[in-house]
């Protein structure tokens, strides 16, 4: 579009995703006003904390990206009840629900990291993950109304290949609760299902979690934007921290979170790592067998790695 | 009378130097660019140019001057160039000055530095003569040019949090005729006229120019594309030109609520606003120049476009600073770009425009029709056509 100087940074995805018709971010009566807003809080947030420089960033640069995010953000806390759909239009862009995982500036106001993201010792984490029941309540009305906005554009992205993985997990996690009868994991297990199913782009309505988990995200992400003016050069020193460590402490979404374009794609996917033996370790309390990893769930193991990995893109 | 003067139309350069050197700030861990932002010629008083340069953080005053002969024929040294003994000096030899190649030299002043937390973004010759101000994000110095170790700071607009920073300084120029007067542009699209006299800290502003936003116009670029990246005094100090991401606007320095004049630069790129942000495009500072007689306004545009306006006839044309259409002599054909249906044979669709051949600097001779266009690393020259 942009003729023979311009530089397109999503171009195999926005061709792919808009079937060459127009990208999400022109044209706004061809798109749902909230794709194109969530694009553009996309993009705005990979310019805060994906550059870099050598050289002291523009403080107008910045300030005008900031104010962007402040205004996205001004627009979502009006919206209230009404839930735009998070889940499927971060979908279609791979990068940008990269970089809400990806390495921020750590701001020394937040609280520091829990020992581990998916903390499922306890239940409050796990609760957070779910939709609290106030907004069960609306659930009819956004569903319609979620329904209504949907784009087509995720169903198109939803791979055949990832249906047998997701089932998979799904199995190789009741074969684990199976083997962990407690009702933490129970719990825990049954959410993880919720979670994987919740992210089905065809489950439109047994999707509760994805907007909600991503609306927090974003007040999350929100809360902690303001402090990054003075921070120049701190971005560059935090690198061992990841987003979900110091933002998502008690929100897990790491391991829930299904993102076709990320794991079929080669990017490489700065998520935090959270491996087949983190998740095992964590359930290590639970079980009365032995945690390592070459024990009885080899099996399951092997399985629950692959699919660890596609999730992980690593 | 000036039209008549015979004009090949070929420039040579005429000096060059190095003004400032990359820095490291050891602080922040921080490169600082020797990149200069702005430069600014003071008036000439003798037979030596001045200008101010300045990059981020520090702003340069050179000497501009020519040598072009040389004294010769002292008889103090001998011919290792080596003092000869005075007791051996037996006649009084006067040296006489012959010619030589004509050689240019810059020499630096005076340097004014380490009064800039943010980065320069504008420097503005007094009409004092004796003064002048820079201006980074948030504050606005004033010097004089004889004193380098010492600033006053005019304008600060930096929060006690800047967590509640939400508008930049983008520009700055002081009037041309009132020594008290200067106007500064935001990063929202509003103009501030002060006048030093009022206050030592001129936070409140004499007159504030903004023009209510067109609610038909909105979109979620609004703030982006309405933030000023120029601000010029028209000659006669009567009016004020600011630039924005897609219009070129005149305001009377006596209606504050809206412009007298808007022109369009490039409305065809207001649909793909945001594909300009997503590569930083949206964040081009353009700068907008006035002619002698300001009755026309010129400014940059991509693909080595830039645009005239002509205040009076209302005209306006798009002319293409490029090799392939530039010949020594040759007259520059109007370009015109095509926004949508048929395209014509020599119209650019928006699509093929060129985003990385942006005009951002101009300049308009103050007495003639003399312009200079700044394309990338290519400096053109044009001038009105010779009879």
């Amino acid at each position: 579009m942009l003729g023979k100087g311009g530089k397109r940074k999503f171009d195999e995805h926005e061709d792919g995703l808009e079937g060459k018709i127009v990208s999400p971010c022109d044209g706004p009566s061809k798109v749902s006003y909230t794709l194109q807003r969530q694009t553009i809080f996309n993009i705005s947030l990979m310019k805060l904390y994906n550059h870099r420089p050598l050289t002291e960033p523009s403080l107008q640069k910045t300030v005008l990206i900031n104010n962007m995010l402040r205004r996205i953000q001004e627009e979502l806390k009006q919206e209230g009840s009404l839930r735009p759909m998070f889940t499927p239009s971060s979908q279609p862009t791979t990068e940008p629900s990269d970089s809400y995982r990806e390495a921020p500036p750590a701001f020394s106001h937040l609280a520091p990291p829990s020992s581990h993201p998916c903390d499922l010792g306890s239940t409050t984490p796990l609760e957070a993950c779910l939709t609290p029941a106030s907004l069960l309540e609306d659930d009819d009305d956004t569903f319609c109304t979620s329904q209504a906005m949907q784009p087509t554009a995720p169903t198109k992205l939803s791979p055949p290949t990832l249906s047998p993985e997701k089932d998979s997990f799904s199995s190789a996690l009741d074969e684990i609760e199976e083997l962990c009868p407690t009702s933490t994991s129970t719990e825990a297990a049954a959410a993880a299902m919720d979670s994987v199913k919740g992210t089905s782009s065809e489950a439109g309505a047994q999707k509760p979690d994805g907007p909600q988990e991503s609306r927090a995200d974003d007040s999350k992400l929100m809360d902690s934007l303001p402090g990054n003016f003075e921070i120049t050069t701190s971005t560059g020193f935090l690198t061992d921290l990841t987003l979900d460590d110091i933002l998502f402490a008690d929100i897990d979404t790491s391991m829930y979170d299904f993102d076709p374009c990320t794991s079929s794609s080669g990017t490489a996917s700065k998520m935090a790592p959270v491996s087949a033996d983190d998740l095992l370790k964590t359930l290590a309390p639970y079980s009365s067998q032995p945690v390592a990893p070459s024990q009885p769930f080899k099996m399951d193991l092997t399985e629950l790695d692959h699919i660890m990995e596609v999730l992980v893109g690593s | 009378s000036k039209n008549q003067v015979h004009r090949r139309g070929e420039y040579n350069v005429y000096s060059t130097f190095q003004s400032h050197e990359p820095e490291f700030d050891y602080l922040k861990s921080l490169e600082i660019e020797e990149k200069i932002n702005k430069i600014r010629w003071l008036p000439q008083q003798n037979a030596a140019y001045f200008l101010l340069s300045t990059n981020d953080k520090t702003v340069k005053l050179w000497k501009v001057s020519e040598r072009d002969k040389r004294p010769e024929g002292y008889n103090l040294k001998d011919e290792e160039g080596r003092l000869r003994d005075p007791a051996t000096i037996t006649t009084l030899r006067v040296p006489v000055l012959r010619p030589m190649d004509l050689m240019v030299e810059a020499t630096p002043r005076r340097v004014f530095a380490n009064a800039h937390t943010y980065h320069i973004n504008s420097i503005s010759v007094n009409s004092d003569y004796e003064t002048y101000m820079s201006a980074d994000d948030l504050r606005i110095n004033l010097w004089n040019f004889e004193i380098t170790n010492q600033s006053f700071n005019i304008v600060d607009i930096k929060p006690a949090n800047m967590e509640e920073l939400t508008e930049v300084i983008t520009a700055a120029e002081f009037h041309p005729h009132h020594c008290n007067t200067f106007v500064y542009s935001s990063s929202k699209g509003t103009i501030r006229l002060c006048d030093m006299r009022a206050s030592a800290l001129c936070d409140r502003h004499t007159k504030f120019f903004e023009e209510p936003e067109d609610p038909s116009n909105r979109s979620f670029f609004s703030e982006i594309i309405s933030s000023i990246s120029d601000v010029k005094f028209s000659h006669s100090g009567r009016y004020i030109m600011t630039r924005d991401y897609l219009t070129v606007k005149v305001w009377d320095l006596n209606m504050e609520n809206r412009p007298i004049e808007t022109y369009q630069v490039h409305d065809y790129l207001r649909s793909k606003l945001c594909s300009l942000y997503e590569n930083d495009c949206i964040f081009d500072k353009f700068e907008c120049v006035w002619n002698g007689s300001d009755s026309v306004i010129m400014t940059g545009s991509y693909n080595n476009f830039f645009r005239m306006f002509d205040r009076n006839t209302k005209r306006d044309v798009t002319l293409e600073a490029s090799r392939e259409n530039s010949k020594p002599r040759a007259i520059l054909k109007p370009r015109k770009v095509c926004v949508g249906g048929k395209r014509r044979k020599d119209e650019i669709s928006v699509d093929s425009l060129d985003f990385s051949k942006k005009i951002l600097h101009t300049a308009w001779h103050p007495s003639e029709n003399i312009i200079a266009v700044a394309a990338t690393n290519n400096l053109y020259i044009f001038q009105d056509k010779v009879n």
